[in-house]
């Protein structure tokens, strides 16, 4: 296997050589490495199913897992981006914000045509993600410290252009086209499904998910291999803004409306799902498949919780708890990786 | 208040785990609780009166005092702390900026404005503030007053008053307080309550969900509790508790759980409009919003205009005229100021809306004229002599 710079040949070995798992391919451990969140997943499923045999298995609770929570999944897919380039950017939750507000105020307050607001949304969480690789890339700061500045920075504006209230009127027809039913699911989860399928096939199928694994792992060898590091990095923290503000979009346009304090509850669920999906099917590597059974991982473990009557604190020690041991994995997976 | 959990399903290994968790969670305090019917009433009567409260509310609020006069000649050139919980609450700052803007136009007034971004910290530091610029009234506004003991002992030793402003229940001084200004949060809550009795026709299954950060909420969620207790013998309510930062996430799986666990269970009652918006929108989501009828407490623009449409599933919304509030807020400050006996109650006037009423009284984006009274400014401005 060789890293061929932008203009070279590379070989497209497939994406286990660079993980544990290739190393070890067959073994039980191997599999129960890979396959630890689906099993995990499964197995809650089946205990929720025991202690509510009466309503948790039943379609309605299928559409509930994965009809109520794509913005998550959204955001988490986005993320993948910066984090499989070794970037954290934090500044993820305030863009779903932004996004959702400017949606709002754009359609909603100035009346533009829905698809012009959405173009200019994304076109400024794109240049948001634009700055925030400015800063962190090309001036040297670590991305953490550079999106939680920009992250704070968003938030207050994103209040000032709401003027601090809810901001209302997205067009009803925009609403009734998201909640459009496909397979008793509304768009969004297949807009998520789409994304999802999209980034596993970039990260695990095209030379650049292969340049993007070599810069996370050193990125002064892939330089001296003739990679653009720099470019690849930027690559990854606009990626996360621009599909931040698409979740935000997704947001209001469900709402019919934009609360502009909503983006920060999005930041630990994305992080969490990311990290745990980081100890799945590809275990050490953030990948898509790995977060999107991690998003619903985390979904199906806090309705079952609300199921049994537990809303509330547990959810945030079930999240937290999550992300905990998945960091733990993910560390441990690295280690093995090393 | 009888705690209660749903039945266990078949497994009994499960089951004795579930008990153990049960019980674990019933020992801290915090689970899904039940509140059991324990009405005097008969159900005919307690419909009657729940029906005869709601429907009170649905004309526009009256003035029911003060009625002391107060004198801001001498008034001008003092200072004021506002402790406010967090500024980018919309409300918080409507009423900051409003009671500012009032304290200077009549009196003269200087109010300094502390946001403390739900950090206790800056607020305890909104104290020392205080002690340094020689303020003479320190607010504190959607904070609990328990978490600054110490503060309000030195405040008081300095010889500042201070203002526990909407903390839930109108004259109540617990926590060292020297006066009050608030929504009758206990009022919202029956009467939230009183439209979950009479929609239900007295039958209903219901869920609250309150959220026990916001120091209100105790005040509210047990108003509603009460009446539901005292006035609906074969009503059933749960009580669920999602805090501030579960809403966006916790809120939408926690509606529609509500509804696939129990069709019947078709009332949901968030504390506040900004906890309902995400549930609303996993019900949109899921097309549910005929299986269900939400109501929750603020009328704020962007969400009680939902009321107008059924797939939304928002049946009602009570208001609290915000600016009546302000004005309540800046008397009490100045009757403080003057050495005057506080005033205990203020009635801010609260409006229920109702799908039924919504096209007709939601019109336009002045939200004072949704209330169909403006007067109390009339009457304020009479209170206050130079």
């Amino acid at each position: 296997m060789t890293f061929g710079g932008p203009n070279t040949q590379e070989s497209l070995a497939p994406l286990d050589e660079f993980s544990s798992a290739g190393r070890s391919r067959g073994s039980i451990r191997d599999y129960l490495q890979r396959y630890g969140v689906i099993i995990a997943w499964i197995a809650i499923a089946v205990f929720f199913s025991a202690m509510r045999s009466q309503t948790f298995p039943r379609l309605s609770t299928l559409q509930l897992i994965f009809g109520t929570q794509s913005v998550i999944l959204i955001t988490a897919m986005g993320l993948v981006f910066s984090l499989a380039v070794g970037e954290y950017d934090l500044s993820t939750g305030s863009l779903v914000g932004l996004g959702s507000t400017l949606l709002a105020v754009f359609s909603g307050r100035h009346h533009w045509p829905v698809v012009l607001a959405i173009l200019v949304t994304l076109g400024i969480c794109f240049l948001v993600g634009t700055v925030n690789a400015l800063l962190s890339v090309y001036l040297g700061v670590q991305s953490i410290i550079i999106t939680l500045g920009t992250g704070t920075l968003i938030a207050g504006l994103t209040l000032a252009v709401s003027g601090s209230v809810v901001v209302t009127g997205v067009p009803m027809g925009f609403t009734n086209f998201l909640t459009t039913q496909f397979i008793g699911l509304a768009l969004p989860f297949w807009i998520g499904l789409i994304l999802t399928a999209v980034t596993w096939f970039i990260l695990q199928h095209m030379p650049l998910g292969r340049r993007m694994i070599f810069v996370q792992e050193n990125r002064e060898v892939a330089r001296l291999a003739g990679l653009r590091v720099n470019r690849i990095r930027a690559g990854g923290l606009i990626a996360t803004s621009t599909i931040a503000g698409l979740a935000g979009i997704m947001l209001a346009g469900l709402s019919q409306a934009a609360d502009p304090q909503s983006g920060a509850s999005f930041l630990l669920p994305a992080f969490a799902a990311a990290f745990l999906g980081s100890t799945a099917i590809v275990p050490g590597r953030f990948n898509a498949v790995g977060t999107f059974a991690a998003v619903y991982f985390l979904v199906t473990g806090i309705t079952g919780l609300d199921y049994l009557g537990y809303a509330g604190w547990p959810g945030q020690v079930f999240y937290g708890g999550s992300l905990v041991v998945a960091v733990s994995l993910s560390h441990l997976a690295g280690r093995r990786l090393a | 208040m009888k705690l209660s959990i749903d039945q266990p399903g078949r497994a009994s290994v499960a089951r004795r785990l579930m008990t153990a968790g049960a019980a674990a969670a019933m020992v801290l305090g915090i689970a899904l609780t039940s509140v059991g019917p324990a009405s005097a009433v008969t159900p005919a009567k307690g419909l009657a009166t729940a029906t005869a409260r709601l429907n009170a509310y649905t004309a526009p609020p009256k003035w029911r005092g003060p009625y002391t006069p107060l004198h801001t000649a001498g008034l001008s050139g003092d200072k004021v702390v506002y402790i406010s919980a967090n500024e980018s609450i919309p409300v918080l700052h409507y009423w900051s900026t409003t009671v500012q803007g009032l304290l200077s136009t009549t009196a003269g007034i200087g109010m300094q404005i502390v946001d403390a971004n739900s950090n206790i910290a800056t607020a305890q530091a909104g104290f020392q503030q205080a002690l340094a610029t020689g303020a003479k009234v320190i607010c504190i506004i959607a904070l609990p007053l328990s978490l600054f003991a110490s503060q309000i002992a030195a405040a008081h030793a300095a010889g500042i008053k201070v203002i526990a402003v909407n903390a839930g229940v109108p004259g109540d001084l617990t926590g060292g307080a020297d006066a009050s200004a608030t929504f009758d949060y206990v009022k919202v809550g029956q009467l939230i309550a009183d439209w979950f009795i009479s929609n239900s026709k007295g039958l209903g299954k219901g869920t609250l969900v309150t959220s026990s950060d916001v120091p209100a909420s105790p005040a509210q969620a047990g108003g509603t509790t009460r009446e539901v207790k005292a006035l609906c013998p074969k009503c059933s309510l749960k009580v669920a508790d999602v805090q501030i930062a579960q809403w966006a996430t916790g809120i939408p799986t926690l509606f529609q759980s509500i509804i696939n666990t129990d069709p019947k269970r078709k009332y949901i009652m968030p504390l506040y409009d900004g906890q309902a918006l995400p549930g609303l929108t996993s019900i949109r989501t899921l097309g549910a919003g005929n299986k269900v009828d939400v109501g929750a407490f603020n009328a704020s623009d962007g969400i009680v205009q939902l009321l107008k449409d059924p797939k939304s599933g928002l049946k009602f919304d009570i208001g609290g005229d915000n600016t009546w509030d302000s004005y309540a807020i800046a008397d009490q400050i100045m009757r403080v100021l003057d050495g005057m006996t506080p005033v205990k109650n203020y009635n801010i006037g609260l409006r229920v809306f109702m799908s039924s009423n919504a096209k007709k009284l939601i019109v336009g984006t002045d939200q004072n004229m949704w209330y169909g009274y403006t007067g109390y400014q009339d009457k304020f401005a009479a209170l206050w002599q130079k």
